[in-house]
């Protein structure tokens, strides 16, 4: 296309539209109608059922096991792990002491984030569905050396309140 | 017998030609060729039982086809037999069948120990029906202890009777057993609590399920896929069973065994499975001992600083040959020549022993050289061998591998076992002839032996059924000898003796070609600290700035109690106990101005040094070991967080400390010069050595021919009243491995005087009760009554920390007064 069959007015129209846009949404930022812009942290995003945010160990809220973890300590999480994020050290369940509805529970679930990707292979592994992500996202911290929140143990995972 | 050579058969396997040995079911021929037949019941260590019905292949034989498909297991090949393993109808077989063994086996491979390993996960992912159609009630029964090292899930169990033919067939102790019938079977043990079990751990390797499962791995030690293994070498017995160990997150996990078929063959016993727990065992030493005025703990360093100075001290004033040193056989051979180094080039002595074997005063001559280095055979040889004749040892207690490797041979008719030792043992059961003669009587048995199949000089009358049968020894025979010739007086005139014997068979026995001598030695490694000690003689090889060694184990403790040594360094011996003489090494460790001991864990002997450095265990240090065939194996360091010096770290530290230059850089440059020291080391690194080890020669000296002598020494009898004192090897006894692995605390150890029920009879005592042995009551244990001893005989554990043997005795063999003692030990 050439500048001669546009002509003078049909590049000024191209420039104003542009700029209506950009008007439009540099609006919306102080709160008009059509916005894109969240205003993050003030409001947060609710975001897609599918998005593999920060883990979380589920237990059984119904049935026989009603209350247990649904962790078994199998390990195949750890196993199908890319990064090499999750430890998991077995133990055996007792009558008195009981934690899963099987014979084996994890009595030490270690999750690195600092290495996770949130490829979400985990919890495909997973054969009870103990391992589920959630929608956190918020997992920065200051410090890498422990106490930091990068290393989640068990029970960081285990009952964990989520935000929204 | 030198076996007959293999003959081969041609069959037609899928359509293509294959030759088989026609000795061995289609099952084996088919998978070692690359046909994979699903099965379960079916083991290479078993005989055919054909109870899974998994390996159903189609069978055309004779042209004819077979009416119903056929189990490759227990079928043997003919010429033209033609073999469907992929046919339609075999593939549908197998789906089936793998769907009745699935019936009541729970999918809970995420929870079971064995996932990842298991033989029926595999089979049925290769193999199954993808979906169970099950939907009714699965078999429950609660899980059973099996034994103190095994628990049995029940509910997991396919029934295919795999460890109970073991307990039958192999290992012989019918400790499991089916009971009940149909869909209610169930595996019950006959676990006799007073009975240490000894190859029961092989069963949890054999189960193709996770019924059978060990306690101390069980659910805690991680998954298969998670461990690090590293090729290693178990620790107990001079065969060097090959092991991998596992170690997950930094802790040894377990030991499984590394399959070796001419070592071991998978076949581990229990002491050498279990006994890791010892390797991270808060009790190792970590830090120096110096004990002044008193003890105090110090970092390696200061403790190496602190021996340096005495050791410097000692060898400035006194001059060369002023210290002693000794060092037990659980080191790695390099570590020998460390040790060899720092003897002559660092303390200027040539008091050192290397090795426990020879704890005679005088070095090996030529001749017992000569016994040892050549004319034996591999672990093979004895197996294939058409007699084999064992001599002063327990087979079962000493090296248990090779024990039950031959009582399966002499139960199969593969091969004549003739025994000759001083108590019945265990390996007696399927052997033609088992005799017995007094404990110490083992010299004037093999001359008595010999001189009856050479027509010259006095015979005893109890050897002459024994000499008949060796008239006619075969095609090939193997003379085995143990631990009594270790115990003797003089051990390398007993191997002189037996190697007479070995000459006067090979010509008694007509048809005979070739007779071979092995011992069996006492420790992992004490065939490599004798050629490290002897490889002046052993080898061609020349070290220079080392002399020879003045004199074996005696010699030095007696020039250290006669107060011409000054310092006795000694590495992981405990010598203390060990040591036949305890009086001359209690006046040995008094007559010394410092005993420098270096080891892992604290024992008799390091009770009484100035100076305890720390040393790693076996699974801390890496190296060659050679085992009683002279193969040469490898142990690398376990994939573990703690981390121990090894003897060249200790050796270089105390050098340092001396103001000498270490006496090798590292192990790398130590093992290049140990193979430029003994030529014919196959490998001078351990990346070159195969994990399945290489066989090496020594060059012994050579001999015309033997002078043997043809005197019979008196014949060894205790007193009236009196009983001869007999110190036994036992597999479970004090060693460290044992004493700290908390594994074995449920075991009931031998630590008892054992008893021929006639003797107790005549004493009064009955099991349980306690007696003292010698005047003085040296020795208090309890009594077991056990047929198996010779009568006239007391047995006792020859390493037990709390009583040990050797506060009697001399000198085996002894006549010792026994009392029962009332009121003693009745806790």
């Amino acid at each position: 296309m050439s500048r001669a069959k546009v002509g003078l007015f049909g590049s000024i129209k191209a420039l104003a539209d542009g700029l209506i846009i950009t008007l439009k949404q540099f609006g919306g930022a102080f709160g008009g109608r059509n916005t894109a812009t969240v205003q993050y942290p003030v409001k947060k995003l609710k975001m897609q059922e599918r998005f593999r945010g920060l883990h979380r160990l589920e237990r059984y809220t119904e049935g026989p096991f009603k209350g247990l973890e649904k962790c078994i300590g199998c390990a195949l999480c750890a196993a199908a792990c890319p990064a090499e994020v999750i430890t998991v050290v077995a133990a055996e369940n007792t009558e008195e002491n009981r934690f899963s509805p099987g014979e084996r529970y994890a009595v030490v679930y270690d999750m690195d984030m600092l290495r996770c990707i949130f490829c979400g292979m985990c919890t495909e592994a997973c054969p009870t569905g103990a391992i589920v992500m959630k929608h956190d996202y918020e997992l920065a911290d200051d410090r890498r050396r422990e106490p930091n929140k990068f290393m989640y143990h068990k029970e960081d995972l285990l009952d964990r309140e989520f935000h929204w | 017998m030198a076996r007959k050579p293999i003959e081969y058969v041609e069959i037609e396997i899928d359509g293509q030609a294959v030759k088989v040995p026609a000795n061995q079911v289609v099952l084996w021929s088919a998978r070692e060729l690359g046909y994979d037949i699903p099965h379960f019941c079916a083991h290479r260590w078993l005989v055919p039982y054909g109870a899974c019905r998994m390996c159903l292949v189609k069978v055309e034989a004779g042209g004819r086809m077979m009416p119903k498909l056929q189990t490759s297991c227990s079928l043997m090949p003919a010429e033209g037999m033609k073999i469907w393993t992929k046919d339609p109808e075999v593939i549908q077989a197998r789906r089936e069948q793998l769907e009745f063994h699935l019936l009541n086996h729970p999918l809970e491979c995420p929870v079971c120990d064995k996932g990842g390993e298991c033989m029926l996960q595999d089979q049925t992912r290769d193999h199954g029906m993808g979906e169970g159609r099950f939907r009714e009630q699965k078999r429950i029964r609660p899980d059973a202890s099996m034994n103190p090292y095994i628990r049995l899930n029940y509910k997991r169990c396919i029934h295919c009777k795999r460890c109970v033919n073991y307990a039958s067939d192999i290992d012989g102790s019918y400790f499991l057993q089916f009971v009940d019938r149909g869909a209610e079977t169930y595996i019950e043990s006959f676990d006799d609590p007073a009975a240490a079990p000894r190859f029961s751990g092989n069963v949890i390797d054999m189960c193709p399920v996770g019924a059978l499962t060990a306690k101390s791995y069980r659910f805690t030690m991680g998954r298969p896929w998670e461990q690090e293994l590293k090729p290693s070498i178990g620790a107990l017995d001079s065969v060097g069973a090959n092991i991998w160990l596992n170690a997950r997150l930094g802790d040894v996990a377990r030991i499984v065994p590394r399959d070796n078929p001419t070592v071991e063959n998978g076949m581990l016993d229990d002491a050498t499975r279990f006994g890791w727990e010892f390797i991270e065992d808060p009790r190792r030493l970590t830090r120096a001992l110096v004990r002044g005025e008193e003890e105090t703990r110090v970092s390696r360093l200061a403790g190496e600083t602190e021996a340096g100075r005495i050791l410097g001290r000692i060898v400035n004033e006194h001059g060369p040959g002023s210290v002693g040193l000794l060092a037990g056989a659980g080191l790695n051979t390099e570590e020998y020549l460390a040790l060899k180094l720092f003897a002559g080039r660092v303390l200027n002595t040539s008091y050192y022993n290397l090795g426990d074997c020879m704890s005679s005063i005088e070095v090996p001559d030529d001749a017992t050289l000569a016994t040892v280095g050549s004319g034996f055979t591999t672990i093979e040889g004895i197996l294939n061998a058409a007699t084999v004749l064992t001599l002063g040892c327990d087979l079962f207690e000493e090296a248990p591998s090779l024990g039950l490797r031959l009582d399966i041979a002499a139960r199969r008719g593969l091969l004549r076992l003739l025994n000759a030792r001083s108590q019945q043992s265990g390996i007696d059961r399927f052997a033609e002839l088992s005799l017995d003669y007094p404990f110490g009587g083992l010299l004037r048995f093999v001359r008595g032996l010999t001189n009856a199949l050479t027509g010259q000089g006095e015979v005893p009358p109890e050897v002459t059924p024994l000499a008949e049968r060796l008239r006619q020894a075969g095609e090939d025979c193997a003379i085995v000898c143990g631990d009594e010739v270790w115990l003797s007086e003089d051990p390398p005139t007993v191997l002189k003796a037996l190697a007479a014997l070995r000459e006067a068979i090979a010509q008694a026995s007509p048809d005979t070609k070739a007779v071979y001598l092995n011992p069996v030695y006492k420790s992992v490694n004490s065939a490599g600290a004798l050629l490290v000690n002897c490889f002046e003689r052993l080898t061609d090889g020349r070290l220079e700035g080392v002399t020879a060694p003045v004199g074996c184990l005696g010699k030095v403790l007696e020039a250290a109690a006669a107060g011409k040594l000054k310092a006795l360094v000694i590495f992981d011996k405990d010598v203390l106990v060990r040591y036949q003489h305890r009086d001359v090494v209690e006046k040995a460790l008094k007559n010394v101005e410092a005993v420098i001991y270096c080891g892992a864990f604290p024992n008799a002997t390091s009770e009484r040094a100035h100076v305890h450095l720390p040393l790693g265990t076996w699974a801390h240090r890496e190296g060659f070991v050679i085992n009683l065939e002279w193969r040469v194996q490898k142990r690398l360091v376990a994939s573990i967080d703690s981390v121990a010096p090894s003897v060249l770290d200790v050796v270089n530290g105390i050098a340092a400390a001396m103001g000498q230059s270490p006496v090798a850089a590292d192990l790398p440059a130590l093992r290049a010069q140990l193979a430029r020291v003994i030529p014919g080391l196959p490998t001078n690194t351990l990346d070159d050595l195969p994990d399945q080890g290489l066989p090496f020669s020594p060059k012994p000296p050579a001999l015309d021919r033997l002078k043997a002598s043809t005197d019979l020494p008196a014949e060894v009898a205790a007193p009236d009243g009196q009983l001869l004192l007999t110190p036994k090897r036992f597999l479970y006894n004090d060693r460290e491995e044992i004493r700290f692995s908390r594994v074995f605390d449920k075991i009931p150890k031998p630590f008892y005087a054992f008893l021929n029920p006639a003797d107790a009879a005549k004493l009064g005592v009955s099991d349980g009760e306690w007696i003292g042995l010698g005047g003085g009551h040296e020795l208090e244990l309890p009594v077991q009554l056990a047929a198996w001893v010779r009568p006239g005989s007391v047995v006792v554990n020859d390493y037990y920390l709390a009583q040990p043997a050797n506060r009697l005795a001399g000198a085996a063999p002894a006549a010792v007064a026994v009392k029962k003692l009332a009121g003693v030990g009745k806790d």
